[in-house]
């Protein structure tokens, strides 16, 4: 049981979910920030991720040709999504025509993106205690001393 | 046969078979760490084919080449789309298995052993 | 051994009958006393792999953790075999020293 490599994995998309997680905070705490940071608006950000090549598993697994490893997080993207606009004279941001500018953060998206990077986040848990499960069987071998 | 042979060809098909459990569980921890990485496609460890191929014909020194235990990229045409996209509940049941397959493994081997062990001391311990 | 051989079913021990002839023939020792000296030659060496594979997971961690749990096993089954037979050879010698003519 390679368990460092196998920790390695697990733990990169721990890290990888975990902060897919708090994006997705960051896109719903300002949902209804009609002010952005330098005076642009705020956009929807997005974790782009990809598959990471650790030295260590590129070694064991150049033989079968097959690139293994964990993810890695290349940047964190505003997306172009489409403000919305929302009728409200009073505001002090509001325009001459009464409209304020808010982020085009969609909420139902973002809470779909809540759920699902909660469930890699577990799955990703599960990988791990499995890997801790087998490396611990196997100093078993030789019976109890 | 001689002293450094004790486990003999069970031995050696039970260390093959834990080490490709162990490279299993690698693909299967890769495949849930890129579950959400656009363009991954899920991989699968093939090996008992290979294995029981090399069974069939009873010359286990016989030269499968490398393909013994393949490391096999999903089917990424589109013939299934479902194969290209790593999903997390057949996953799961991929990690169930080979993590009892390997525990299975490991209790049989250390069973085979303890027989040797008695064997060896003639019962008394 | 690290997993990336496992691509090579060729070091398990060949199972068919021929196999078996052949390597009988070719291996067959002179007497007891050079098979053992050969027999504690191979012991030793497996001794010598073990305790290397124990020093590699001390010192940074092994790529294979069972690889080693089983060599310090199979090593160890080894010695107390070849202790044993150790035992019965004196033995054995003790009985024909005392053998009355």
């Amino acid at each position: 049981m390679d368990y460092f490599a196998a920790f390695a994995i697990s733990g990169s998309g721990m890290a990888t979910e975990k902060l897919r997680l708090d994006v997705t905070a960051v896109n719903i705490a300002n949902a209804n920030s009609s002010r952005g940071q330098d005076g642009a608006l705020f956009r929807p950000l997005r974790v782009v991720s990809s598959m990471r090549r650790d030295i260590r598993f590129e070694t064991a697994l150049r033989a079968y040709g097959v690139a293994l490893g964990g993810v890695q997080v290349d940047e964190i993207r505003p997306t172009d999504a489409p403000p919305r606009a929302l009728y409200e004279p009073g505001h002090p941001d509001a325009d001459a025509r009464g409209y304020v500018t808010l982020p085009g953060v969609n909420p139902v998206a973002e809470m779909v993106n809540l759920i699902v990077a909660t469930r890699s986040y577990q799955a990703n848990v599960m990988a791990m205690n499995a890997a801790k499960f087998m490396a611990q069987r196997a100093l078993e071998i030789g019976g109890t001393r | 046969m001689g002293l450094t042979e004790l486990t003999g060809v069970t031995g050696s098909m039970v260390k093959l078979a834990l080490d490709t459990a162990s490279l299993r569980h690698l693909v299967i921890a890769s495949n849930i760490a890129n579950a959400n990485t656009p363009g991954y496609v899920p991989m699968r460890v093939e090996f008992e084919e290979h294995l029981s191929a090399a069974a069939r014909t009873g010359e286990y020194g016989a030269r499968l080449g490398r393909s013994v235990a393949s490391a096999v990229v999903g089917d990424p045409s589109g013939f299934d789309p479902l194969q290209a996209r790593v999903q997390l509940d057949v996953e799961a049941a991929q990690l169930a298995q080979n993590t009892l397959q390997y525990q299975a493994l490991l209790r049989g081997l250390r069973g085979h052993m303890e027989m040797l062990q008695i064997a060896i001391s003639e019962g008394r311990t | 051994m690290s997993i990336a051989e496992i691509g090579n079913v060729a070091y398990l021990p060949p199972v068919s009958a021929q196999a078996f002839e052949a390597r009988a023939q070719a291996g067959a020792p002179a007497d007891f006393s050079s098979w053992l000296t050969a027999e504690v030659d191979k012991v030793n060496g497996q001794l010598l792999a073990a305790d290397k594979e124990l020093r590699e997971l001390a010192l940074g961690g092994t790529q294979n953790l069972h690889q080693v749990m089983i060599a310090l096993e199979e090593a160890k089954l080894s010695l107390q075999l070849m202790v044993q037979i150790r035992n019965r050879a004196l033995e054995a010698y003790q009985d024909i020293l005392r053998m009355q003519i």
